[in-house]
């Protein structure tokens, strides 16, 4: 059907008056009741949602906390973010030199290479990702999608680990949007992470990683 | 379409225990919600602001529609319209056939459950995947969902279990973890093999042309991101408009629909993979859906069409809780369908379930987008009476009734003086077999819905 037939009729029927237009929302609401204490906020709402947050002083100890993690899970390989997206520029390299094999995360557009690619990822263990906020009032991160960010590293692992900068903690999701509204849509894709993937279809019990992962962690540094 | 009414199915549901398994869900998601809002203290303000953004989309939908779709196309969607559910399916039939798909993966969506879309691609040789694991498992069931967002909300783990077996051959057990563990393996290969991946929208951005895509297991995200191709099937009024906007309604869906402060992954999607992109699908298609929605919007319904779909005015409702999603014989079940299904499909057919509601008023005071579901209840029950009944005299009564029904110490004293009162006991059913005088005729052939006793102030404190 043609555009303009299909409106015709809509504006038709806004033409009958039914719904009084009380105007568009005003700015929305900024306040915040916990603006100096974000990290401790975001700790507690996180914790909350089924993440688990880790906190690191420098560079060394952020790797070697991740290294960790990875025998941990008995991970030999990870899918990941190209290194300057993620606020710890030699991490892809040191685990690399450290005997773990890096999953391209590219994906080639040609339809069968892409199926047959994908299909590489089925059982991949780890994805480490950064993250562009984190928002203290729900516990979640921002992941935008770009160049040398895949989606998938962030949904197909069963153990997420996406490292954020202290300094993009953010009061909740209704100021960071006030503050990025043009971030939020200038790429593909935008997710706001709260936690792990979680379901309660099967009589209302909370089970996790049923098709994301099924472990966050989230590592402030 | 069902031709059985209301009072059959929600029989039937009775009988086989579905309803036993739906209260219990129902209570819980209700102890959930009630929660997440007393840990936000402005979930009030939030839910005032959510219903402005509503209500002013729906005055100027016609306005936002054309916005909305001029910014997807420009951000390199391609947009189509259908006007009723047929057109839609043969839109995403042409899509399917011209990108050569044999495997179909498909999030959770409301409105393609409405058009019935499985059939249509089944029939031409399409395999069809629901991913979210209540979908899959009704899939499996062959049977339809009986909550908004608890899809299997009547079904019991042993059910589930013994279903898994017999269907996709995984040793018996009632262990959700292990359920989930089988789900998760079969249907990621399918997330990995498929050639094009469906979504319903919770929400279109006006001023951006966006989509966004809310799911808690990550499915809804691995649909739009796997296969090369994406569909996205809209309902014309799901739009907000503005990227802000989007902000305070997710803030008060998740809470409302799970009780969680955000559902775990929120997506806002701005067109395909970007040259250079990792990864995403190259191409995605954006059908906007009207099938009757237009003509609700020149209705004195048309407030139903703010509906987010949250599922708590299902959560909170006697008379869901009592008989199950299947009574309402619709995709949309509750308050929510009582008002929506009718207005859209018409009285003729429908029109029993606006009476499937006891008028008690805990839907609106749970609704997140303070939708009036009672009074558009009543507004039904009285196009239905106006167009059945050929006396004036029963027509005039009905409303009188109507208006009292609700209250319950208008109606006492309407009973009183009237010397009904005995005759006019309410019943534990919400529903009357028979009625005095002029009414006879009526319980003759229906029952009678039966007036509120308690306040709904004290309903409402039972519920929770
Ligand atoms: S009518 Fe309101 S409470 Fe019911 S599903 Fe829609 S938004 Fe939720």
């Amino acid at each position: 059907m043609r555009e303009e037939t299909f409106i015709a009729a809509v504006r038709r029927s806004v033409g009958f008056g039914r719904l009084e237009d009380p105007g568009p929302n005003p700015l929305p609401r900024m306040e915040s009741d916990f603006a100096d204490d974000l990290e401790a906020i975001f700790d507690t709402t996180a914790t909350r949602t089924g993440a688990t947050v880790h906190y690191a002083r420098n560079e060394n100890d952020a790797i070697s906390l991740i290294a960790q993690l990875m025998k941990e899970a008995k991970a030999e390989s990870f899918l990941s973010w190209d290194k300057e997206h993620i606020p710890l520029p030699d991490l892809t390299t040191k685990l690399e030199a450290a005997g773990f094999r890096r999953t391209s995360g590219h994906v080639p557009p040609d339809i069968e290479a892409r199926k047959a690619h994908q299909i590489g990822y089925f059982d991949c263990p780890i994805g480490i990702t950064g993250a562009d906020a984190g928002l203290a009032e729900t516990g979640s991160i921002i992941l935008r999608s770009g160049i040398g960010r895949p989606r998938m590293a962030s949904l197909i692992p069963k153990i997420h680990i996406a490292v954020l900068n202290r300094e993009h903690l953010w009061p909740s999701l209704r100021i960071w949007l006030a503050n990025h509204s043009d971030d939020a849509t200038a790429v593909a894709n935008t997710t706001i992470v709260t936690g792990p993937s979680r379901t309660a279809d099967i009589e209302m019990i909370i089970t996790h990683g049923v098709h994301g992962p099924r472990y966050l962690h989230i590592l402030l540094i | 379409m069902s031709k059985v009414g209301f009072r059959d199915r929600a029989s039937a549901a009775i009988k086989s225990k579905e309803a036993l398994a739906t209260a219990a869900g129902a209570k819980r998601f209700t102890e959930r919600r009630i929660q997440a809002a007393e840990s936000f203290p402005a979930m009030e303000a939030a839910r005032d602001e959510a219903q402005r953004i509503r209500l002013h989309t729906l005055a100027n939908l016609d306005r936002y529609l054309e916005q909305f779709a001029q910014s997807a196309t420009n951000a390199g969607n391609f947009v189509h319209w259908a006007t009723d559910g047929e057109e839609a399916n043969k839109i995403v039939l042409r899509i399917a056939e011209e990108s050569e798909s044999r495997l179909v993966v498909k999030s959770k969506s409301m409105v393609t459950e409405e058009i019935e879309l499985n059939h249509t691609l089944e029939e031409a040789g399409i395999e069809v995947v629901e991913t979210d694991l209540g979908e899959f498992i009704i899939q499996l069931a062959g049977e339809t969902p009986s909550h908004i967002i608890a899809p299997v909300v009547h079904k019991t783990r042993k059910q589930i279990g013994e279903l898994f077996a017999e269907k996709i051959g995984v040793d018996l057990t009632e262990d959700p973890e292990e359920l989930n563990a089988a789900a998760r393996f079969y249907l990621r290969t399918k997330f990995l093999e498929a050639d094009l991946g469906i979504s319903g929208v919770n929400f279109g951005v006006a001023d951006t042309g966006s989509i966004s895509l809310v799911t808690n297991e990550g499915n809804g995200r691995l649909t739009t991101t796997a296969p090369r191709v994406h569909i996205a099937v809209m309902g014309m009024e799901r739009l907000v408009p503005t990227i802000r906007d989007l902000g305070v309604m997710l803030e008060v869906l998740a809470r409302s629909a799970t009780g969680q402060a955000l559902t775990s992954y929120s997506t806002v999607i701005t067109g395909p993979r970007q040259p250079d992109d990792a990864d995403g699908p190259d191409e995605l298609h954006i059908i906007i859906v009207d099938n009757g929605r237009s003509n609700v919007l020149g209705q004195s319904t048309a407030e139903i069409l703010g509906c987010i779909r949250c599922g708590a005015c299902l959560n909170v409702c006697p008379v869901y809780r009592e008989s199950g999603g299947h009574a309402y014989g619709t995709t949309y079940s509750g308050p929510v369908g009582a008002v929506l299904v009718p207005s859209l499909l018409g009285l003729q057919d429908w029109g029993d379930l606006a009476q499937a509601s006891s008028l008690c008023g805990a839907c609106l005071e749970a609704c997140p987008v303070r939708i009036d579901l009672p009074r558009m209840l009543i507004e039904l029950r009285q196009r239905r009476v106006a167009q059945r009944l050929a006396t004036p005299g029963l027509r005039r009564a009905i409303k009188t009734y109507a208006a009292a029904a609700t209250r319950p110490t208008a109606f006492r004293v309407m009973m009183r003086a009237g010397g009904l009162a005995a005759r006019f006991r309410p019943t534990t059913s919400g529903w009357m077999t028979s009625l005095p005088a002029m009414g006879k005729k009526w319980t003759s052939t229906r029952d009678f819905p039966s007036p509120e006793t308690r306040t709904f102030h004290q309903r409402w404190k039972k519920s929770r």
